[in-house]
């Protein structure tokens, strides 16, 4: 009789505990299946989107102007060159030319380097400009989407199943979209 | 039937007001767009360069049969417009001519003058500012016309600072020409706090004949000036040449709308910028900051600005502005690298323009990114 009232009486029994508990416990499962993995293609960002199609753009503006500027010092440098191979010079004024040749060929080396390096140093910068503004819409996509993770090295994946996984295309439309 | 005569009358009255309303401001429409500067055909082949010197880069070259505006004459040199240009500002030339190339190669047209130039009595022969009193304001129109002989008419004063004169008598007016701190001019016709400016030798009292309009409040009496004073420069009105043009651009504006500046300047001092307004055609900037390579010491200075610009400006106004941007902030000698960032931008994002200069204040490097226009707002 006791146990009976008791049991009657226990909340834990209930059907309705019982059912709250159950919900508590499958409610996190449905949104772990729904966790998933993504792939997008940096380059491919950068090839097929208008965003990536301008940078390319401001590039090659930028090489051009360096380029110009190494022409104008490889030119001032062959005149140079056939002023000091020219007939007719003194032995001293020979000697002053070739070093002004020498100095003004050290200088056009080194403005070669340093035009190297800016061009990368400025790939750089607008790769990283345009890939800013993509990463933008990878977190939107990823919390809308669900997806726990989104790769963007392709090195550092093994296998990929692009029909379920490549996000590239999404991400290029979207950062088109938002481009406009 | 007298009703209808007089309904008729009255109608044909109102058409000529009207038809004769329309014709002056077509008149004067054309004028504003076309009335500046001067224009040429070329016959031959004329280099438009980035500078005014040999040396600078050629930007194009002007074919037999192209037309072409051109203005801001100096030192044999002039600014070359596209001839649709509305705008008369250095900024918005697509490059300098050299004047004897041109006149060799090229006939001129016949001048297309401003209507409104018809009241104006003495211009520069020069095609400096053919708008400039065609841009004169009301009030000034509102002043008696009549010209008296009055061999001491209003008084000498001296500009207490770099100031502008302005074609009207409010600070938004056109900009005609600075004035050096301690340049003596004659002043008169006190309106509103302007006065009208003369120059210091002029012997009519004539609107017409006046420089422009100055704040009375940087006019002092000459005993009141503890500054240095400068000689006189006789000139006519209205006479500048385009390098004083130039120059005015750089400076006016600080001081004219010093109410503005110096507010701006206090606003924006708590964010560590400054503010710099320029003339009309000029646009404004503020400086948002300036940065030396502590561990590359030949590594040019970069200083970093934002144009005041609603739209982007074409790569060739750029190169424009960007010049005169290192000619108003280069310290001396400095190696200064100009970088251009327009309204919306991240001030430390990539910038719009970038420009880097010979010593001689010609554009070495310039270049500009477009992808920054896509995503700056």
């Amino acid at each position: 009789m006791y146990q009976t009232s008791m049991s009657r009486s226990n909340p834990l029994c209930t059907p309705f505990f019982l059912a709250v508990m159950l919900a508590f416990l499958l409610a996190p499962l449905p949104a772990l299946a729904e966790q998933k993995i993504g792939f997008v293609n940096p380059q491919r960002v950068v090839n097929e989107t208008r965003l990536g199609q301008m940078a390319k753009a401001d590039l090659a503006r930028y090489v051009a102007e360096k380029d110009r500027l190494a022409k104008e010092s490889a030119a001032q440098v062959a005149t140079l060159r056939k002023e000091a191979e020219g007939p007719g010079l003194s032995a001293s004024d020979r000697a002053r030319r070739e070093d002004l040749l020498r100095r003004k060929a050290a200088q056009h080396e080194q403005l070669l380097a340093e035009n190297a390096r800016d061009i990368k140093a400025e790939e750089t910068r607008l790769l990283q400009y345009v890939m800013r503004r993509a990463e933008a819409v990878l977190e939107e996509l990823g919390k809308k989407g669900g997806y726990a993770i989104i790769f963007t090295d392709p090195a550092a994946v093994g296998y990929v199943d692009k029909a379920s996984v490549d996000l590239t295309e999404r991400v290029a439309r979207e950062l088109d979209g938002r481009s406009k | 039937m007298r009703n209808i005569f007089s309904c008729i009358l009255a109608g044909l009255l109102a058409l000529v007001c009207a038809a004769d309303a329309l014709a002056k401001d077509s008149a004067k429409d054309t004028g504003k767009t076309l009335g500046w500067g001067r224009v040429y055909t070329v016959r031959g082949k004329v280099t438009v360069r980035e500078n005014p010197s040999e040396d600078a880069l050629a930007v194009r070259v002007l074919k037999a049969g192209q037309k072409v505006r051109v203005d801001y004459e100096d030192a044999g040199w002039a600014a070359a417009f596209d001839l649709a240009e509305s705008v008369r500002a250095e900024t918005r030339a697509q490059g300098y001519v050299r004047l004897l190339e041109l006149r060799a190669e090229a006939r001129p047209e016949t001048r297309l003058e401003p209507a409104s130039r018809a009241d104006v009595s003495d211009k520069p022969e020069k095609s400096a500012k053919p708008e400039k009193s065609a841009t004169f304001d009301k009030s000034a129109r509102k002043q008696p016309q009549k010209a008296l002989q009055d061999q001491d008419f209003g008084e000498l004063r001296v500009a207490d600072r770099k100031m502008a004169i302005r074609a009207g008598r409010d600070k938004d007016t056109e900009f005609l020409r600075l004035l050096q701190a301690g340049q003596r001019v004659r002043v008169d016709f006190h309106e509103d706090g302007w006065y009208a400016v003369f120059a210091p030798d002029e012997k009519v009292r004539d609107l017409k004949r006046a420089w422009g309009y100055g704040r009375d409040k940087f006019f002092v009496p000459e005993k009141d000036y503890s500054g240095q004073p400068l000689p006189d420069k006789k000139e006519s009105p209205g006479r500048e040449s385009a390098s004083k043009d130039t120059a005015a651009k750089e400076t006016a504006g600080k001081d004219t709308s010093t109410k503005e500046t110096s507010s701006k300047e206090t606003a924006a001092s708590k964010d560590g910028h400054t503010q710099k307004q320029k003339s009309d055609d000029v646009v404004a900037y503020s400086v948002l900051g300036r940065q030396a390579d502590a561990l590359r010491p030949l590594a040019p200075v970069v200083l970093r600005v934002r144009l005041d610009a609603a739209s982007p400006p074409a790569p060739e106004a750029l190169r424009k502005i960007v010049r005169e941007i290192w000619k108003a902030e280069r310290r001396k000698n400095e190696d200064l690298q100009v970088e251009v960032l327009l309204p919306g931008m991240d001030q430390n994002g990539l910038a719009y323009g970038i420009a880097r200069f010979h010593e001689d204040g010609r554009l070495k490097e310039f270049w500009w990114r477009e992808v920054v226009l896509r995503t700056k707002r």
